[in-house]
């Protein structure tokens, strides 16, 4: 059973058509046709790009964190206002 | 090796070498989806998907990360399991699939023998949990080891080893029972 099961795993269940191939080659076709596309595989984003992007996101993380900061810091104030009023 | 150098003609501009890359691959594939439970026509279109990412995304292949091969199957992989889960009740018969080479022979019996062995596995594979169909179709793709199918799954090497065993054993008992009925008919 042991071995049977391994050669009926080993044995392909499926196999692909005579034409894959070409199939597959006419999708490249119609890959490189649409304008998104480039024709050959797109290259890298530059190291620069990547370091903006990183920038970026830091910056508006620092950014939300000030303002965050800033907000809770105001509703403290207010407590501490409504507090001593009384 | 020759991988290696297939793409290098690729990324000198040489399209048609990426023919080659689909003759190279395309079987072990179309093998590792049946394993999968899916469909011949559900097969075609994850593989000719895959052929179209691999060309859209070679740009993102890193050599020095992994095989050609580990990183095609696991967008191949990727790919399959979001279809599987899509319609995960879809049962098609494996109808009319692998005709038997011109070369060899068989007798009527042995092919119907034959047919219906597929069957019953490609069966008991669909009920099989997806994680550890997908380590098992994995294992039997020729150039792939344990560590490359763990890389995959993203999993460790212990994982896999369970999954496989955990696999087979489940494997073999839905295929036991499924003979006994029959046997006991013939009786």
């Amino acid at each position: 059973m042991k071995n049977d099961l391994d050669a009926l795993l080993q044995d392909d269940l499926l196999r692909p058509p005579p034409d894959f191939t070409k199939r597959v080659m006419q999708g490249v076709q119609q890959l490189q046709q649409r304008p998104s596309l480039s024709a050959t595989p797109a290259k890298p984003r530059s190291r620069f790009w990547n370091l903006l992007r990183w920038i970026a996101t830091i910056a508006g993380l620092i950014g939300g964190g000030i303002l965050g900061l800033s907000q809770i810091a105001g509703f403290v104030f207010a407590l501490w206002l409504t507090a001593t009023a009384i | 090796m020759r991988v290696q150098a297939i793409l290098r003609r690729i990324a000198a501009g040489e399209q048609l070498a990426f023919s080659e890359l689909v003759d190279l691959y395309q079987r072990q594939l179309f093998g590792f989806l049946g394993r999968l439970g899916m469909s011949q026509a559900q097969a075609e279109d994850i593989a000719q998907e895959t052929f179209l990412r691999v060309w859209s995304h070679l740009h993102r292949y890193q050599p020095e990360r992994a095989q050609f091969v580990t990183w095609l199957f696991t967008i191949a992989r990727n790919l399959a399991y979001n279809a599987l889960q899509k319609e995960p009740h879809r049962h098609e018969a494996l109808d009319a699939v692998v005709p038997e080479p011109a070369s060899e022979k068989p007798d009527p019996e042995e092919i119907m023998e034959r047919a219906q062995q597929r069957s019953r596995l490609h069966s008991a594979l669909r009920q099989l949990p997806m994680t550890d169909r997908s380590a098992l179709a994995l294992v039997y793709v020729q150039e792939l080891g344990l560590a490359d199918v763990a890389c995959i799954e993203n999993v460790s090497l212990a994982a896999i080893k369970t999954r496989l065993h955990r696999a087979k054993q489940r494997l073999r008992a839905i295929l036991q029972t499924d003979k006994e009925p029959e046997t006991s008919h013939e009786k």
